[in-house]
């Protein structure tokens, strides 16, 4: 299936979490936000949300200083 | 002719400011409709001027009523009825801080658990006579000092998962400046998904010597701002500068004033 990751496709298995898609791009889990379909996705649900054909996921990773 | 004169309508034969000011002691400065004028510049009928001592005197009920000539009425009201929310106090939050209250955001809510100590002086709003103090004492101390009409609540406590909804209960917005990315994913992620109406205004990436232009405002969801360079972490090259930390905090406190005028990016 297709799914969209800051708007550009990614193809996963069937079957996959957002853990999974995450660990495919190469994003550190813990320093980012994770928004599916316009809502939020915290870090305890990023295992075991399923992800579905189109979904469109915002992944946002933060950087230290401020 | 009819003018306003420090709030109160009077009849007045004054031609130009010149005239009014000549009864006045020497230093004496008006502000008319908002704005400096100089002793040659005319009066006009229906004028606000508001009279400020050179002698120091402060008056402190005429920011209100400056502020809001300088920004038109209806612009005044949404700022200064706006509660923002300040996520630590180093050199983004106490720089975003000063520059919220001297635009005449009403409520400030300022939260940090660290004291300032002498490093933080190379970038941080703060002066050698806060050095053991805690960041949101000190921060209190020094918005009162410069905007005496702002409501400011000051925590001094380390913001958790726990306590993050109560703290910034309320808040129309909420600037995250803390240091560390596991922080700033943790605040992002517990007011977006337990508060509906919130906006959170971020900083990732303004460490180093790069291009001040590289800092930059975008909008990843609709209730998420982001400023920075996005990838210059403090732990490499030059570290944090206060040149750069000050426009990444000029980017989150416009952004912040922005969205209480229901401006958008994108």
């Amino acid at each position: 299936m297709d799914v969209f990751v800051n708007g550009k496709a990614a193809r996963m298995a069937e079957g996959s979490t957002v853990s999974d898609l995450l660990e495919s791009l190469g994003f550190t889990d813990g320093r980012i936000a994770v928004e599916l379909n316009g809502d939020i996705c915290v870090r305890a649900q990023h295992a075991t949300t399923l992800l579905h054909e189109g979904d469109r996921l915002e992944v946002v990773s933060f950087v230290g200083g401020g | 002719m009819r003018i306003t004169l420090d709030g109160i309508q009077v009849e007045c034969d004054a031609k130009t400011v010149g005239d009014l000011l000549m009864d006045h002691p020497d230093g004496t400065v008006a502000i008319v409709n908002g704005r400096h004028m100089t002793s040659d510049d005319a009066l006009r009928e229906g004028d606000s001027v508001h009279l400020l001592h050179g002698d120091g005197t402060f008056r402190g009920q005429l920011s209100a009523p400056l502020l809001s000539e300088r920004y038109t009425e209806p612009v005044f009201d949404r700022i200064s009825n706006a509660r923002v929310g300040i996520a630590g106090l180093g050199g983004m939050g106490s720089h975003v801080a000063i520059a919220l209250a001297r635009s005449g955001v009403g409520h400030l809510v300022v939260v940090d658990f660290d004291r300032v100590d002498q490093t933080n002086l190379n970038r941080q709003n703060y002066s050698i006579h806060d050095v053991g103090k805690p960041k949101s004492e000190a921060t209190a101390r020094i918005l009162a000092s410069v905007s005496p009409g702002t409501d400011v609540v000051h925590h001094d406590v380390m913001i958790t998962r726990d306590n993050v909804h109560d703290l910034f209960s309320g808040c129309d917005v909420v600037c995250e400046a803390f240091d560390d990315p596991a922080c700033k994913s943790m605040l992002v992620e517990e007011l977006l998904s337990s508060d509906p109406d919130v906006v959170i205004v971020s900083c990732s990436g303004m460490a180093g010597f790069g291009s001040p232009n590289g800092i930059r405002t975008i909008r990843p969801m609709s209730r998420l701002y982001v400023c920075g360079d996005g990838e210059t972490d403090a732990s490499t090259g030059a570290g944090l500068v206060a040149s750069r930390v000050m426009v990444c905090a000029g980017h989150v406190a416009h952004t912040a004033i922005r969205v209480i005028l229901g401006e958008t990016e994108q």
